[in-house]
């Protein structure tokens, strides 16, 4: 069972490998130079002396943080570039998707527990998490979020799905309870699908539906509702 | 090669797809983990019998080809299902599908789950309800 803390990746705090690799050469200058700082040496003639001289003056670990901060200056390769951008391009569009949805939410706040509003952002970032992002998905699609916060306003579940992505973009709400579990998909154009599993005397038996969203209720009302949304 | 009744494949599920509680616990598959791209024609998995060794060492050798040749994120999972107990569920569920061993280049132990179809919600929530029962988490191996 994973028991890590979300990670968010709101643009002010996460980083690209370009913001890493200059803090990482930032971090070694300021090594580099707090290694010398102690000699009777200034800062400038420190930093502009010849290496000879570091070779025959300084121990191998600080020869290794001028290496390692030499290797940094170096001008990135074009191909390391590109990848740089292709990276920053995807962190933007999966910001703005997050963004968008934020905004989307913040428009029904008032049928929200602030609660629950946070949890729904936090899950939401946790869902554009970069490290974990499948280069070929879509991130969140807008018209999906929408179908989403329309059914949770007509069904008001007590209890909180799980969410999920689905390749194109559609936003999936897990609702588990032992090993029965009820999942549904949030599409376009006010259209939802759903699934449910349920286990009797050890027989799974699977029901599936797809609805408009003003239906969903209806459409889920011979499967006890109670046993999937409430606490 | 139809794969053995008696084997087993491995599929790798990302962040996105695992089933999570209102906690963000993982607690099972989504049944989109399941479910084809529309430029994919098969499910890829991998062959777990290809590798020698103990189970053990299996799945870390076809995690280890995972990562090799793909993204795979901490938070992402593999699931694993026996290739008879797949076959059954498929066919209960009207979907009589092959799983070949189809090896490529840079994964020799790569299969494909053939004649799934697309959009049979009930059906991919079979496979990860009932058919890929083992998640091994990827920060675990």
């Amino acid at each position: 069972m994973s028991d890590k803390p979300i990670q968010s990746h709101s643009s002010s705090t996460a980083l690209t490998n370009a913001a890493h690799s200059a803090l990482k050469a930032d971090a070694l200058r300021n090594a580099l130079y707090s290694a010398f700082k102690g000699s009777a040496l200034g800062e400038e003639q420190v930093l502009g002396m010849p290496s000879a001289l570091h070779a025959a003056a300084f121990s191998e670990d600080t020869r290794l943080i001028e290496r390692r901060v030499n290797e940094l200056l170096n001008p990135p390769s074009p191909a390391s570039l590109t990848f740089v951008l292709a990276e920053r391009q995807l962190e933007e569009r999966l910001f703005d998707a997050t963004a968008s949805v934020k905004i989307l939410t913040a428009q029904i706040a008032m049928h929200l527990e602030r609660e629950w509003r946070d949890k729904l952002f936090r899950q939401l970032d946790s869902l554009h998490d970069l490290a974990e992002w499948e280069p070929d998905d879509e991130p969140i699609q807008q018209a999906s979020f929408a179908t989403f916060l329309k059914a949770i306003v007509e069904i008001k579940p007590q209890r909180r799905p799980g969410l999920g992505l689905s390749h194109g973009g559609n936003l999936i709400a897990a609702w588990t309870t032992g090993r029965d579990r009820l999942t549904i998909e949030f599409m376009a154009k006010d259209r939802v699908r759903w699934v449910l599993a349920r286990y009797r005397d050890g027989e799974s038996e699977y029901f599936a539906g797809q609805t408009s969203v003003s239906r969903l209720a209806e459409g889920l009302a011979p499967y006890d509702p109670k046993y999937w949304f409430s606490v | 090669m139809n794969l053995p009744d008696e084997d087993h494949v491995m599929r790798f599920v990302p962040w996105s797809r695992l089933r999570r509680d209102e906690g963000e616990n993982v607690i099972g598959f989504l049944p989109h983990a399941f479910e084809l791209r529309p430029e994919e024609q098969s499910l890829s998995v991998n062959w777990l019998e290809y590798f020698s060794g103990d189970r053990e060492i299996r799945i870390q050798e076809s995690v280890k080809i995972f990562r090799n040749t793909r993204v795979v994120g901490k938070k992402s999972a593999f699931g694993i299902g026996n290739v008879g107990q797949i076959k059954e569920i498929c066919g209960a569920n009207g979907a009589p599908v092959r799983i070949v061993y189809e090896p490529e280049v840079n994964n020799q132990a790569h299969s494909a789950i053939r004649r799934l179809p697309r959009d049979d919600l009930s059906l991919l929530e079979a496979l990860a309800a009932d058919a890929f029962v083992e998640l091994v988490r990827n920060v675990d191996v």
